[in-house]
């Protein structure tokens, strides 16, 4: 049980999908109003566990291995969270805050960077919070 | 006696800066208020992070004006089993400069009266 | 000739492969209605293996300042992400923002 129990903590975790916080910014608080959000949301995918998964269902556990090691060499950098591939679906968060708040200010914004793990794969997400005063 | 090691590993900790971020700093530093939310958790399992939206009612509960200068810190501590996620707020309290801190400060005072 | 066309599906599955490390909105005091006039700037660079410097901040903040002579820049937006490659990777920061002129 005692070998058991780091595995049953990390399957549980990534099947339900435990998030992690990566970076928080406030700004500005002039004061409260109605509450405002934008939420952006990609599909983020970890190739070598994928891959690794991959092998094990199809019993090629070895080729799997070699195609992890190469892509990885295709994926170089620095990285926050998983690699996603959708980049233009990350568009400009001031037209959709402003759009919430046509007459009044933005202010006491929060952005936050999150991620969701589901092992393979996960949610890369960024939200944006806020209030718009005066309106 | 055999358990001080397990009882001193408990008690070590490891911290880590996450993310670090600072808005406009104003001439007037006399009101600093700070506001911090945190949240612990058991061995990565943690499902929401709606904690972090506590932090600016926080900072503006302290002042009636504009919070600027807001250095925001987020840091994690991690012990043997539970981590400790901790936001850091802190910012000066300016007067009234523009119509919309007037128009919030009327907002809220109704707030406070309801 | 397998082999490279291997390589060539390689390059096209993970070739495109990003990772998004900011995206954020701070400030956007003086924002009010319609005013203002969207301005946008971009700094990137390309680095292979190592991250000598982060030149593409400096390029992408003067470039939005030169974009708004004269007046102030408000709903500032910050996107920073890389865009992953073979032994090499770009680095990219677009901000967009508000141009106030009295």
């Amino acid at each position: 049980m005692k070998l058991y129990f780091p595995w049953i903590v990390v399957v549980f975790c990534t099947s339900v999908g435990c998030i992690e916080l990566h970076s928080v910014q406030v700004g500005d608080i002039v004061g409260s109003g109605k509450k405002l959000k934008v939420e952006v949301s990609d599909l983020g995918i970890d190739m070598d566990k994928s891959l690794k998964l991959a092998g094990r269902v199809t019993n090629k556990n070895e080729s799997a291995q070699k195609l992890s090691s190469i892509i990885a060499l295709f994926q170089y950098g620095p990285r926050t969270g998983n690699v996603i591939y959708r980049p233009q679906i990350w568009t400009n968060i001031s037209p959709d805050l402003r759009a919430q708040c046509m007459n009044g200010e933005v202010n006491g914004l929060i952005s936050t960077r999150e991620f969701r793990n589901f092992n393979f794969v996960s949610t890369e997400m960024a939200r944006v919070t806020g209030y718009c005063t005066g309106e | 006696m055999r358990l001080l090691p397990f009882g001193f590993l408990l008690l070590v900790s490891c911290a880590s800066l996450k993310s670090v971020s600072l808005t406009s700093i104003p001439k007037e530093r006399k009101n600093k208020v700070t506001a911090s939310v945190s949240k612990w958790v058991l061995l990565g399992i943690n499902f929401d992070n709606d904690y972090v939206e506590g932090l600016t009612s926080k900072l503006r509960s302290d002042c009636s004006g504009k919070v600027t200068g807001i250095l925001t810190t987020y840091q994690a501590t991690s012990y043997l089993f539970v981590s400790k996620h901790e936001i850091t707020a802190a910012g000066f309290c300016v007067s009234q400069g523009s119509k919309s801190a007037a128009r919030a400060s009327e907002e809220s005072s109704e707030e406070i009266q309801l | 000739m397998k082999s490279i066309l291997f390589l060539l599906f390689l390059l096209n599955v993970t070739g495109c492969a990003y990772s998004i490390h900011q995206y954020a909105a701070i400030d956007f005091s003086g924002l009010t209605g319609k005013n203002g006039t969207k301005i946008s700037a971009t700094g990137e660079k390309k680095y292979i293996i190592l991250k000598t410097d982060n030149d593409f901040v400096d390029l992408a903040y003067n470039n939005l300042m030169d974009k708004c002579k004269g007046g102030s820049i408000s709903g500032i937006t910050t996107k920073y992400y890389t865009a992953l490659g073979f032994f090499s990777f770009d680095e990219k920061l677009e901000l967009e923002g508000y141009c106030i002129k009295n």
